[in-house]
């Protein structure tokens, strides 16, 4: 169970979603979105198994790809830091005079591409199939709180949180590898 | 946005598709593994000479045997058609039991004799290469000035397959005789080696192989169930001992362990029922893991662009696999350090059993090939079969379907 929480919290990324939204966002919004996305992942979990049938994959060699996506995810952040979202894309801030409606942001750029991210669920996939639907709705539901609060707490500048996701990344590398290895040695 | 988001979510999952997660294909294999079993036992008969050997290896697209030969597969072979033999027999009493006693009980009921017949052909060869050495006998070449411990354990596990078939106690004397010798070339540490020199009458000291321990240790803990109270069953356990901690690293497979040793796991399933120490139940584990992930793999491999991947493995491989992993499903019905290993065992165990029937060349898909019966019932990589590969498909296609149960309980 707690390999499984882990797994969720690192693929969620807190400090990566708070530094991609950068703390400009509209709070009920970003309410709903981390809502949706904690909605969506235990859906996902409970869906697993026939997902797992559909694709003809047993819950292994779906662990061995849910590890390798979180690996590129973790490269990513390590090389990139974090996503920079284009000025028109971030459509979060109440603030923006352009559109009035904070919601306008709430399915692009919120929940694609920053909160539903592939390694999100392919974590929510690989755990609910492995450890069921409640350890999902735990892991990730702790997760997108913790992002939540990083997001209304987001302070500082930029580079410090640029800096801060790179060295996630290291972590997240590091469990994504337990994941793959976890999953090659399994029956 | 959302469109490149979406072109790289797909572009992604299709590279996923076509590498990590490709479909594992697991045929259903077939309702009848002793007939797949036999029909690889045929291709045996078939190729079985008049001094006893078999057809070692041969080619379909030129339409020719190859050269070639080896003593320790001879044994290995023949020690399969001891099985056979006892797993017909069973089966014909299985569907006795079914009809009722007036029934018919099976199409063929001499097929089990038959099998018997050709196993006994090809253990006189062997009887013929006994000669003695390190205070028992060993089965050699003709002429050689060495004898290798693996030979001799497969030939002891074939009289003690044929004890399993016949209860016939003919050869128990040629038996105990196998065990000295191979007690004989086992270390204190529980390794192996591999020669002894028949002229100089001693162990060649740091010859050894990756093989041979594990098949001499299976052959004693088979003679400790034949003949328990004897002793055989201590330099059995030194072998499980070692072969867990020590041989992976002796013989450099060290790189990603435990190397995947069926004679291991064989020798494991044999000691079970009177308990592993927790080094070799932990070493069953990894055994069990490790023979699944092969077969996993081997399922995916026809779901992949055939240029990133590696071929089909040979039947013998497969076989290998299937074999262990049967064994270590033995393991874990015993023992409940590896009960949670139970269902998941099960599930590989059925999926390279399907895998090995599905490539099992049938009677209809013979009957086109210009020698139907070097063809029937083999399996085939690149146009080539060996006789191992019929040998330890056989074996796992039995094995699979818990028909070597008899041993160890």
């Amino acid at each position: 169970m707690s390999s499984a929480l882990l797994v969720l919290l690192v693929a969620v990324n807190p400090v990566a979603i708070a530094a991609e939204l950068g703390g400009r966002q509209d709070r009920r919004v970003l309410a709903v979105g981390l809502a949706a996305t904690a909605v969506l992942s235990v859906a996902l979990a409970a869906a697993s198994e026939v997902i797992l049938d559909v694709l003809s994959v047993t819950a292994p060699t779906f662990r061995v790809a849910a590890g390798a996506v979180l690996l590129l995810a973790a490269a990513r952040w390590v090389a990139l830091g974090p996503r920079r979202l284009a000025p028109e894309d971030a459509l979060l801030s109440h603030t923006d005079r352009s559109d009035p409606s904070p919601w306008s942001g709430l399915v692009v750029p919120l929940l694609v591409p920053v909160l539903v991210s592939p390694q999100l669920v392919m974590a929510a996939v690989s755990v609910g199939a492995d450890d069921g639907v409640v350890a999902v709705a735990v892991g990730a539901g702790a997760a997108l709180a913790l992002s939540g609060v990083a997001c209304v707490l987001h302070r500082g500048s930029a580079g410090i949180w640029s800096t801060a996701v790179r060295f996630t990344g290291l972590p997240v590398a590091a469990v994504a590898v337990g994941l793959v290895v976890d999953g090659v040695k399994a029956v | 946005m959302l469109a490149s988001t979406a072109a790289v979510w797909l572009v992604g999952f299709g590279a996923l598709r076509l590498s990590l997660l490709a479909p594992e294909a697991c045929p259903t294999g077939t309702e009848a593994p002793v007939a797949a079993a036999a029909a690889a036992g045929e291709w045996i008969a078939e190729g079985q000479r008049s001094d006893g050997s078999y057809l070692y290896e041969y080619d379909r697209a030129e339409q020719a045997a190859m050269p070639g030969y080896n003593i320790v597969r001879h044994a290995g072979v023949t020690m399969s058609l001891y099985q056979l033999a006892d797993a017909q027999a069973d089966a014909q009493a299985d569907a006795g039991d079914e009809a009722g006693d007036d029934a018919p009980a099976d199409d063929d009921p001499t097929a089990g004799r038959a099998t018997l017949a050709v196993a006994d052909e090809g253990l006189d060869y062997m009887l013929d290469r006994l000669v003695p050495a390190g205070g028992g006998q060993a089965f050699v070449e003709p002429g050689a000035s060495t004898a290798r411990l693996g030979a001799s354990a497969l030939m002891a596990a074939a009289l003690e397959a044929r004890r399993d078939a016949t209860d016939d106690p003919a050869h128990d004397r040629e038996l105990r005789a196998l065990g000295r010798f191979l007690a004989g070339q086992i270390g204190p540490n529980g390794q192996g080696l591999e020669e002894f020199d028949l002229e100089a009458s001693a162990v060649v000291a740091d010859e050894t192989s990756r093989y041979a321990t594990g098949e001499a240790g299976w052959a004693l803990a088979r003679l400790h169930t034949l003949f328990p109270g004897e002793g055989w069953d201590e330099p059995a356990r030194r072998v499980a001992t070692y072969l867990a901690t020590e041989r992976d690293e002796a013989e450099g497979l060290d790189f990603f362990p435990p190397w995947p040793d069926q004679w291991a796991a064989y020798l494991l399933a044999e000691l079970a029922p009177a308990g592993l120490d927790e080094v070799q139940a932990g070493y069953a584990r990894g055994l069990g893991e490790r023979f699944g992930m092969l077969i996993r793999a081997e399922s995916q491999k026809d779901s992949r662009p055939h240029v990133v991947v590696d071929p089909r493995a040979r039947a013998a491989g497969l076989g290998v696999w299937v074999e262990g992993l049967a064994s270590i499903s033995r393991v874990a019905e015993v023992d409940d350090r590896l009960a949670d290993l139970r269902s998941a065992l099960a599930d590989r165990l059925r999926c390279g059993a399907g895998i090995l029937a599905d490539r099992q060349v049938t009677a209809a898909e013979a009957a086109a090939a210009a020698q139907p019966e070097r063809v029937r019932g083999a399996w085939f990589r690149d146009d080539v079969t060996r006789m191992d590969d019929q040998q330890h498909a056989l074996t796992a296609l039995l094995a699979s379907d818990g028909r070597l149960e008899r041993s160890g309980t």
